[in-house]
């Protein structure tokens, strides 16, 4: 069916219709349109999410401004301590070219990497709690591991029997920041 | 041949691909694929591992194990049964990768275990089928054996696709049914099986698996049907008492031994021995046989014929045996001698056709030998074999109970050992093997760094089928 040729004046229904339709383009361009320099910045939800291991639109956003961002850094930092359940301080041994083997937390939580037998390439990263630490039976742990210039951030299975664990791969970012003598490492 | 075991879901069907022994405090885990992603069956796979809780670090030795599944498996315990059998065959040295050739065997899997070992039934069975509809017939093309293994009751609820052989089996504990048709594929490849059958044990299942062939000839979907339970021997029961009389021994020793061996006899009369806990098998070591072989064979290269003549020449201890051949008397037993491999462990012997059994410490001044039973953790002492006149043998008892399969640790001194240090190396042995996954070389290793320089150990294997 082709459209109808009207070459008359206007309805009032007409010029109605289409100011509607010219408004909501404006409001969808104002909406959707994004100037060019001009980035969203990172909310608190965003680096809350991060934390607690959720991946939402925001959260590419909040890996790239932990490294560019002492704001956002700093809140980072701040929200690592809520909920915290264990912090593991720079170690202070001499550094080595070995891979860590164990990393004991303030609270006695012990993280330990092995490699696989199965894999040469695959390495696991345990997370074993002590008693003295109770977290929720369900609840995913997210591992955060920290230098003055990179953060990655891990999420483990619920505890079970007081571990859980998750299978690096050698040429993972984790598992190179892990080996780094710097690192500052926290469970959530 | 190779042994495949396949999991059947409710939407698909998964192979087992690998199975490896990890370091002790690594959580036992299920993976994709050898990626480094794990199942969400892990946790449960954990505690169908562990010790106390679940079977397979007590019947396979060890408590942290890696299983890849080619696809994946996300819920239920359907699985177990065919995790299980992939352990068996793992401990065996039979596990394919799931990738099956002409002359290997599938198992197609599902059920799910107690701590018991009892089989019990799962649901959905006959979509599983469905799924693997496809499976079974390039298996069919390719002429591979494809067992249909489940307990009783959803074999009964299920209709087998033709090609697939029935096998129920009501329980982890008692596997005959299953080897059986295993054995049925040994016969079907090589009629030659019967010398290798002698060495390693299954005339029982010879004879049994005889008649099975001859109907599955007739009738391809043969359920073979385990043994009522009140046939079955007792697990508990173990019946290793014999010569308990220590000769031999310096006379304060003996008073000492004898009380000892007496009271430890009683024990094992009376407590319920776990007999699955497995001694580390004896791995890849070189048997003398073997070791011949490749000694005469031209195209064996330099280092394994080196490694030939060290096995031959390095060890005149043997074992000494009197065995039988199927539908035999233990009258018409023939006598034959085993040297150990380079681990010292001798080669499995068969229980059903095991008519005498002795050690003989070759060139080795031995005062006093004992047998350490890895699944009761306790001594035996052995005494002299009175049936050769010109060498020293020491008799090692057979089990009364000949169903169950034993594996113990001969240790021979160069002196006499009293009660107290009995006891030290009970703990010890029964600590390190527990612990370690380790063959007989290792333990004299570690006995000689204990102080015992002059013992010598062997491993020694009776299998029940």
């Amino acid at each position: 069916m082709s459209p109808q040729q009207n070459n008359g004046p206007m309805s009032e229904k007409d010029q109605a219709i289409l100011k509607a339709y010219g408004v909501l383009n404006a409001l969808h361009a104002v909406n959707t349109h994004q100037p060019e320099g001009v980035k969203k910045p990172v909310l608190i939800n965003d680096i809350l999410a991060y934390i607690q291991g959720r991946t939402t639109s925001g959260t590419e956003r909040v890996e790239v401004a932990l490294n560019n961002d002492l704001t956002v850094r700093r809140q980072y930092k701040q929200l690592l301590r809520v909920n915290q359940v264990e912090h593991i301080a720079k170690p202070r041994a001499a550094h080595s070219d070995d891979v860590f083997e164990k990393r004991i937390g303030e609270q006695g939580a012990l993280l330990k990497l092995k490699q696989s037998k199965g894999n040469e390439e695959q390495y696991y990263l345990i997370i074993e709690l002590p008693n003295a630490i109770s977290v929720q039976s369900d609840k995913p742990l997210v591992l955060h591991a920290n230098t003055e210039s990179q953060t990655q951030r891990a999420v483990f299975p619920p505890v079970h029997d007081g571990r859980s664990q998750i299978i690096l791969n050698k040429n993972d970012v984790l598992f190179s920041l892990l080996q780094d003598h710097d690192v500052e490492i926290d469970i959530q | 041949m190779a042994i495949h075991v396949f999991i059947p879901t409710l939407q698909g069907v998964s192979h087992v691909q690998s199975i490896v022994q990890e370091d002790v405090d690594v959580p036992s885990v299920v993976c994709l694929d050898g990626t480094a992603q794990s199942l969400p069956i892990s946790n449960a796979y954990y505690d169908f591992v562990k010790k106390g809780q679940g079977v397979i670090a007590k019947d396979f030795g060890h408590e942290a194990w890696r299983v890849d599944l080619s696809e994946p498996v996300e819920m239920g315990n359907s699985w177990q049964l065919g995790i299980y059998l992939a352990h068996y065959f793992h401990s065996k040295g039979e596990l394919g990768t799931g990738e099956p050739k002409p002359g290997d065997t599938v198992i197609w899997a599902t059920g799910s275990v107690k701590v018991n070992r009892d089989v019990e039934p799962v649901e959905g069975v006959e979509r599983k089928l469905a799924h693997s509809s496809v499976l079974f017939e390039q298996l069919q093309q390719q002429q591979i054996k494809t067992l249909g293994v489940m307990c009783e009751a959803n074999h009964t609820l299920v209709e087998l696709p033709s090609y697939l052989q029935a096998v129920i089996l009501s329980s982890c504990g008692e596997l005959s049914p299953l080897l059986s048709e295993l054995n049925i594929a040994e016969l079907n490849v090589s009629s030659s099986l019967i010398e290798k059958t002698i060495l390693q044990p299954a005339n029982v299942n010879m004879q049994y698996s005889s008649k099975q062939k001859t109907n599955t000839q007739k009738k391809p979907v043969q359920k073979i049907q385990p043994k009522p339970k009140a046939e079955r021997p007792k697990r508990s029961s173990y019946g290793l008492l014999a010569l308990v009389v220590v000769a031999g021994l310096a006379i304060s020793a003996y008073g000492l031994l004898a009380l000892n061996s007496s009271d430890k006899h009683q024990d094992l009369d009376k407590t319920a021995i776990d007999d699955t806990q497995h001694f580390p098998p004896p791995a890849q070591g070189m048997f003398v046989d073997d070791a011949k072989k490749l000694v005469v064979k031209s195209d064996t290269s330099d280092s394994a014929k080196v490694m030939a003549k060290a096995v031959l020449a390095s060890n005149t201890s043997f074992l000494d045996t009197k065995i039988k051949s199927v539908n035999q008397n233990c009258d018409q037993a023939e006598g034959r001698q085993f040297k150990p491999n380079d681990l010292n462990h001798f080669k499995p012997q068969a229980l059903s056709q095991l008519c005498e059994l002795s050690i003989h410490f070759g060139d080795e001044a031995v005062s006093s030998v004992y047998l350490y039973l890895l699944d009761a953790n306790s001594f035996l002492p052995l005494v002299k074999a009175k049936l050769v006149k010109t060498q020293t043998n020491w008799a090692i008892p057979l089990p009364k109970n000949r169903s169950k399969t034993r594996k113990a640790l001969v240790l021979g001194f160069d002196n006499t050992v009293t009660s107290d240090e009995l006891k030290k190396l009970n703990r010890f042995l029964a600590m390190n093997i527990e612990n370690e996954w380790m063959n007989a070389q290792d333990v004299q290793t570690l006995l000689a760094g204990s102080g015992y320089k002059r013992a010598d150990v062997f491993g020694l294997t009776l299998e029940q089928f």
